[in-house]
């Protein structure tokens, strides 16, 4: 156990270039397995109409929401538009995250 | 002190200052020409100077309407100093730095405009810039980078242009407008409603009937002050209020002035040997507004002072206008309302298309969102000659090859006044292929570029499809810069099998959602089935086989063959959603039955329970066939269309295609079915059958083509097969029947699908139709972990 970490699954149960949704602690947490085989979580609600971010599509860091195509940049959890920042279109929590033994791990 | 003498010198670097003087070496006037630019650089194209704002243009040369050396070669001189004033009987110029320049035969007024000064205080800060010459734009660039909050004061034209540049750099921009609505001189209510709504969506306020009183700061800018009594933190502010006509030096010098320099229809003033055109000169109380009338003006003048005879004429005329990205047209009296106008408004697909009718002709028009039948109504308002029948240039349905029924006079680019005939002689002449030549040729499509798509059909048409074409990228996100045609055979010559190897070959790496789905679709069409199926750039309807609603939840449609269903698949249904508590079951306009408000973990279940096979009411593939009852049951019906339709949606189910496909087949005529708005769709007769293809009853309504009446049901079956398979080889990625049918035309679809040539068509068809496999069953067989559930469940 890592103090203050929450282990949520296996590397394998996000297949890469996805993101799957967790459950926990009456959070709703997106975790994405990027390309480069990194995983960042971020909060699941997309600060536009509330989309489920783990449903949208992954392209290098940035997620696309499903609803309404707000693109999020997963290095800082800012909106994009263009790849500029939208001012005021808010931000999305990031969560740390650890692999160790293939297992996935988030600060909560 | 007497200065250099030349036979002509023109007072003006602008583009009717440089079109006298190209246009004198064109007709071969022999004399030497001088022109007197006070802007200190070239003539160059001014409507783009927002372009070196947004950097999109970094060197000031990219503008220049010709390269330097082309003024050496034509022997025209250039002298960049203001002109205050000029002796006439001397025919002497006098410049602000005390030279002077004399002039033997003729001089030319070209002076142009100059912005409106506004009376407010604080205009002398720093950051608050004027926006009319280059070098205001190359002033306001150097300070756009570090600044966040822009206001610009002035909501026509120009301001908006300005708006849409610096939104690309700061992130805040502000437009400050006087009137009620936004370019009121040019706009009515409805188009200057829809304007400020899509310039507002693109992240610009706009404060309308409101004015600047005050720029606030300490020798540098950092509020604006409005009449409401608001005031807007800012550090850059951009003036872009309007123009005037620069007469100051005119004036000096004795000529008659009014609002502008006053011509006869020769571009003669009132003073012997001294000639005015361009927006400085007045003809019968009008200032020329736009670049083609200019233009025009110019053109009189230099053919004037050669003793050539010529006469302007003040037509109106039409011009695309460069706002934001929104397609805008606007000519003559648009803003009027006379007794007759024909409009066309379609709110939801943000259209507005109106023209004013006057004395039998159009004395004015707006075209905001679909600028396509721009050439044609220009072409109209200068000749008189569309009879009666000017409904059909906006309500009819333009299709891409209008520019070919149009004459050979007809103008085409209407900035430069080029025609038809003339682009049409310099593709010949010099083999030209791409628009971009043609351009560099004639001017054509080189102002405001509006014209650009017709003569990329005039092109077309001349060549055969064999043009290039240019600048154009396959995807609108730039993520690859190549066209679709290219793309394809890049990834065949090079064995790319995957998304990700196209964006690491030949792309930026990483893509994005619009262009993954749509190179999934190119990967697979090239090697059918040997391409690697990567699930992570689907949509996510298309990795959960249901259709994403607004609160995360997904909605269930199963497939009911032609709307037809048992009683124990109604209880079935019945009984699912009570079970699952499905919050919501609506019946569909497809007639199908949808499930809304499903959780994504639930849907592999409630598949299970309905025992019913996906209705594919989420994705880009052959989705219902709506029929009506039809000869089984009906008084009137012809044909048996239910059992047909049946057949047909059984057959063809699920196939993944371009874009959705939606099938109807009607008994008779009456046409329960609605096929005359589906992509594909049947019609009974006494007879046999009818086949209309590329109907579409969405946003944009489209009346279907009608392909073929056969006799035969099994007739009507292998058309249909045919007209599919070469909709699914042939169209883009997301083109419905309908815009694949206006882009490639009628004439050749029916060719290929009517021809009995043994061209495989039905054959592919029926190997794709032989791999499909219900989605549906993914619930027995995930094709990534936790497909349909969540991490720790």
């Amino acid at each position: 156990m890592i103090k203050g970490y929450v282990m949520v699954g296996n590397t394998k149960q996000v297949p890469k270039g996805e993101g799957r949704l967790l459950e926990t602690h009456g959070r709703k947490v997106a975790v994405f397995h990027l390309d480069n085989s990194n995983f960042i979580a971020v909060d699941n609600q997309c600060p536009h109409h509330g989309g489920p971010l783990a449903d949208g599509i992954l392209s290098g860091d940035i997620v696309t929401c499903p609803l309404h195509g707000l693109k999020i940049r997963l290095a800082d959890g800012k909106a994009l538009d263009n790849n500029l920042e939208i001012a005021g279109a808010g931000k999305v929590h990031k969560y740390p995250v650890i692999i160790e033994n293939e297992k996935i791990f988030i600060g909560l | 002190m007497a200065g250099i003498a030349h036979d002509v010198v023109i007072i003006g670097g602008g583009p009717a200052g440089f079109e006298v003087a190209s246009t004198l070496r064109e007709i071969n006037y022999g004399g030497s020409i001088h022109i007197i630019g006070e802007e200190k650089v070239f003539p160059y194209n001014r409507i783009r100077i927002a372009e070196i704002i947004t950097g999109n243009i970094k060197e000031e040369s990219e503008l220049f309407l010709k390269p330097t050396d082309w003024y050496r070669k034509n022997n025209i001189g250039f002298t960049g100093q203001e002109a205050v004033g000029i002796n006439t009987k001397g025919q002497i110029i006098s410049l602000d730095n005390s030279t002077e320049i004399n002039y033997r035969d003729v001089v030319v007024f070209a002076t142009g405009s100059k912005p409106v000064f506004l009376p407010i205080k604080g205009t002398e800060l720093e950051n608050v810039f004027y926006f009319r010459k280059l070098e205001d734009a190359c002033k306001i660039r150097s300070k756009a980078k570090n600044a966040k909050v822009c206001v610009i004061v002035g909501g026509g034209l120009l301001g908006l242009e300005a708006a849409s540049a610096m939104k690309k750099l700061v992130k805040q921009v502000h437009v400050i407008h006087l009137a009620d609505r936004l370019m009121e001189s040019q706009l009515d209510k409805i188009a200057a409603f829809l304007l400020k709504e899509q310039v507002e969506k693109q992240g610009i306020n706009v404060h309308l009937s409101n004015e600047v009183i005050e720029f606030i700061g300490d020798g540098v800018l950092e509020a604006v002050e409005l009449s409401a009594g608001e005031i807007i933190p800012a550090d850059i502010a951009v003036m872009a209020v309007g123009k005037k006509p620069q007469i100051e030096p005119a004036k000096a010098s004795g000529i008659k002035t009014n609002i502008g320099i006053i011509v006869d229809a020769e571009m003669r003033t009132n003073v012997k040997n001294v000639y005015a055109a361009g927006e400085c000169a007045e003809y019968e109380g009008t200032i020329p507004q736009l670049l083609a009338p200019s233009i025009a003006m110019a053109r009189v003048a230099a053919k004037s002072i050669a003793g050539i005879s010529a006469t302007y004429v003040d037509k109106p005329v039409a011009a695309q206008l460069k706002i934001a990205d929104i397609p805008l047209v606007v000519g003559g009296k648009s803003v009027a309302e006379p007794l007759t106008s024909i409009v066309k408004f379609d709110y939801p697909s943000r259209i507005y298309q109106k023209l004013n009718i006057e004395e039998g002709g159009i004395s004015g028009v707006i075209l905001l969102g679909d600028t396509r039948p721009a050439s044609q109504v220009a072409h109209a308002m200068t000749n008189c000659d569309a009879g009666n029948n000017f409904s059909s240039l906006i309500l009819g349905s333009p299709g891409p090859n209008m520019a070919l029924s149009l004459p050979n006079e007809a103008v085409i680019c209407q900035c430069y006044g080029i025609t038809k005939g003339e682009i049409l002689h310099s593709i010949r002449e010099h083999g030209l292929s791409s628009v971009k030549d043609v351009g560099n040729c004639t001017k054509a499509g080189t102002g405001c570029k509006g014209c650009k798509p017709v003569i990329e059909n005039i092109l077309k048409d001349e060549l055969n499809g064999q043009f290039e074409t240019d600048e154009q990228t396959s995807f609108p996100c730039g993520c690859l810069n190549f066209t679709r045609s290219e793309l394809g055979s890049k990834a065949k010559d090079l064995n790319l099998r995957s998304v990700e190897s196209i964006l690491e070959t030949l792309g930026n790496g990483s893509g994005c959602s619009i262009c993954k789905p749509a190179l999934q679709f190119i990967v697979s069409r090239i090697w059918l089935t040997e391409y690697k199926d990567d699930r992570s750039v689907r949509f996510i309807n298309d990795r959960v086989h249901a259709n994403i609603q607004k609160d995360g939840s997904f909605s269930v449609v199963p497939r009911i063959y032609g709307g037809v269903i048992t009683p124990s698949e109604l209880k079935r249904i019945a009984q699912v959603s009570e079970k699952f508590e499905v919050p919501l079951i609506k019946i569909t306009g497809g007639q199908r039955i949808d499930l809304f408000g499903v959780a994504k973990e639930d849907l592999p279940l409630i598949w299970e329970e309905l025992g019913l096979p996906s209705g594919h009411a989420y994705t880009k593939a052959v989705r219902t066939c709506k029929t009506c009852v039809g000869e089984l049951y009906c008084r009137y019906g012809l044909q048996d269309s239910l059992n047909l339709g049946v057949k047909l949606e059984k057959r063809l189910k699920g196939l993944a295609c371009p874009g959705k496909v939606k099938l109807g087949v009607s008994g008779c005529p009456r046409n329960c079915a609605e096929s005359y708005v589906k992509d594909i769709g049947l019609i009974g007769t006494e007879n046999g059958w009818q086949i209309f293809v590329g109907g579409n009853g969405g946003a944009i309504l489209r009346e279907a083509n009608f392909l073929a009446s056969v006799a035969e049901e099994t007739e009507a079956l292998r058309l249909i097969d045919r007209f599919l398979q070469h909709y699914r080889e042939n169209a883009e990625y997301g083109e419905r029947t309908s815009q694949f049918i206006e882009r490639t035309g009628i004439e050749e679809i029916r060719n290929i699908v009517l021809s009995s040539r043994q061209d495989g068509l039905e054959a592919r068809l029926a190997d794709d139709i032989e791999k499909y496999c219900d989605p549906w069953e993914e619930r027995n067989n995930q094709a990534t972990p936790l497909q349909f559930t969540q991490l720790g469940s």
